[in-house]
């Protein structure tokens, strides 16, 4: 079985690279391997309901709810002025407010998308008016918008999670350093550039201006603290952090802040259900297909050829970093976390490296490919907020993906900083 | 008359999706209020995990009705004109064939499961399997009128 899966594979990706939908290529796949292995077709329908039949995934949707909500409430105004106050009279002070913007949005949204859709159209538009170049303008916030996804909560891990049979709040709390030393490393790259370029300071308006900043803004930046404090306290598990995350939103959009009217609430809802049905039906197939490549033995017969191969951890790490940056540039995140997890997760396992470490290393590359020619889909979202093209963009990016490939690096090489965090809080 | 009828399929996919969104909400939070009050419902998980199914499907539904679904198309893309529609015409024509395939072994599941009940709800475990039914068919017909379509255009 394991050279009909190996077939089936080949014809699969062919399909894929034609243009055949990814869940339709992936359904495809498991429905050949199960006629052509003489197995009953129903498997394939009864493995896609099963793998959606699942608590954790019940995050998914609840957290993409809750980036619809925070956006439509308009929530990211208040956290631009508020990081502005704090870090604003830096030189190259809108910079470095949009990096630690999209740090704080990154605590309630698990999204790039979302990031550079969200804060990144207030920051570019602040960047653009204070006289910044509109490509460094647009690339400093699509760098800023990978930390999205790294810092919790994060789409990417709950998927991750559930495929991987993985721990999500250790996950969770994995992202925590490396998303801060994303920001800290944009920070010190907008440091280096900002007196070459001439980047202006924003003049500071005194810590009563910052209190002002502060007060307007206190009640959304409570929503990380309740998000990860109930979750790592043990009030709640992610899923229902995640609803009790909505339901404080909604309470933000329709009580404190009147941002939010009941006529917003059916576009908010159908954008929810097709974004979580675009990622859902992935899961769904990646489901039947997981399980036909299990059935095939194809990750138990991968995974000790790769470790005999390569025969380092750390090689195997590089390796994967080297493929999964690859893939990221030319196939979407979520898609290709399911489609690789299955035959990488179990050679990492075999190397003895920690699950959750190399879902952190995995997630990273992958997020990184979205702002990152041909694909970028978040160099496709900053470009159009900041009127540009998209090869300008593409250029603009270049250096700025220097800082976050050294924390990758760092992540790769040195496993405290992803599981030191969790060790200490959840213990071993 | 059946892009009326198209239209009012789209409305009625996209209100139950949002009661979904809805009563999955509703339905978690509950289950973290009745615990916090001592007195857990036991149903909450299992109803979120059917309620999670349903709206993966109806979500699937309205991405497919808008041709939003994750594809590579920089390889199509790059094809001459007559080339390119006769690689749509059999990526539709594989699109209907994976959705006729889902959702006529979907129905043979809905039956298979009719007698089986859920472990904390009194309904039968085929309310899993049945939305399949929906989301293949769907993807089967849109396919075939992409087919229709394509070739048509020529």
């Amino acid at each position: 079985m394991t050279s009909l899966m190996i077939e089936i594979v080949g014809v699969w990706l062919v399909a894929i690279l034609i243009g055949l939908p990814l869940f339709a290529s992936m359904g495809l796949a498991a429905f050949a391997f199960v006629a052509f292995g003489g197995l009953s077709a129903s498997i394939v329908p009864q493995k896609m309901a099963q793998a959606m039949n699942s608590f954790p995934l019940v995050a998914a949707p609840l957290f993409i709810l809750m980036g619809n909500l925070l956006g439509a409430a308009k929530l990211t105004d208040r956290i631009v002025r508020f990081a502005t106050s704090l870090v604003g009279s830096l030189r190259g002070g809108y910079a470095h407010a949009s990096i630690l913007s999209s740090m704080i949005f990154a605590g309630m949204v698990g999204s790039a998308v979302a990031d550079a859709a969200g804060t990144g159209a207030v920051e570019v538009r602040a960047m653009k008016k204070a006289g910044y170049r509109p490509e460094t303008a647009a690339a400093i916030s699509a760098a800023a918008a990978t930390i999205g996804p790294i810092i919790p909560p994060s789409l990417p891990m709950v998927i991750y999670g559930v495929s991987a049979d993985v721990s999500i709040g250790r996950l969770f709390l994995a992202g925590v350093v490396p998303g801060v030393l994303m920001g800290v490393s944009l920070m010190v790259m907008v440091a280096i550039i900002a007196p070459r370029q001439g980047l202006p300071r924003h003049t500071f308006g005194g810590l009563c201006d910052v209190w002002l900043a502060f007060k307007e803004s206190v009640w959304a930046l409570m929503a990380p603290v309740i998000l990860l404090g109930g979750m790592f306290s043990g009030l709640f598990t992610p899923t229902e952090a995640a609803a009790v995350a909505d339901l404080y939103a909604l309470f933000l959009g329709f009580v404190v802040y009147r941002t939010l009217s009941v006529k917003d609430l059916p576009d908010i809802l159908v954008n929810t259900a097709e974004t979580t049905g675009i990622v859902a039906v992935l899961v769904m197939v990646a489901g039947a297909l997981g399980w036909c490549m299990s059935i095939s033995r194809i990750p138990q017969t991968l995974a000790p050829v790769i470790v005999s191969a390569i025969h380092q951890p750390l090689v195997f790490l590089l390796a994967a970093n080297v493929v999964l940056l690859a893939v990221g540039c030319f196939m979407e995140a979520l898609a290709a976390m399911l489609i690789l997890i299955p035959i990488l997760v179990p050679a990492a396992i075999g190397f003895g490296i920690d699950p959750v470490q190399f879902g952190l290393i995995m997630i990273f590359n992958l997020i990184l490919g979205t702002i990152h020619p041909p694909i970028g889909v978040v160099l496709f979202v900053v470009a159009r907020i900041a009127e540009i093209t998209f090869e300008q963009i593409s250029r603009a990016i270049l250096p700025w993906l220097v800082p976050l490939l050294i924390v990758l690096v760092a992540i790769t090489v040195w496993p405290p900083l992803t599981l030191g965090l969790a060790g200490v809080l959840m213990g071993k | 008359m059946l892009r009326a009828l198209a239209g009012g399929f789209d409305r009625a996919v996209a209100l139950v999706a949002c009661g979904l969104v809805v009563a999955l909400l509703v339905c978690v939070a509950l289950g973290v209020v009745t615990r916090a009050l001592r007195d857990p419902f036991i149903w909450t998980d299992e109803l979120s995990r059917f309620l999670m199914v349903w709206l993966a499907v109806f979500g699937w539904v309205l991405a497919t009705r808008k041709r939003i679904h994750v594809r590579i198309r920089f390889l199509q893309d790059r094809l001459p004109d007559p080339a390119h529609r006769y690689v749509e015409i059999g990526i539709q024509a594989a699109m209907t064939l994976f959705g006729a395939l889902v959702a006529a072994y979907a129905v043979g599941l809905v039956g298979k499961n009719h007698d089986l009940e859920a472990t904390s709800l009194p309904i039968s475990m085929s309310w899993l399997y049945a939305p399949l039914v929906l989301g293949g068919a769907v993807t089967a017909l849109q396919g075939a009128i992409e087919v229709i379509g394509a070739v048509r255009r020529r």
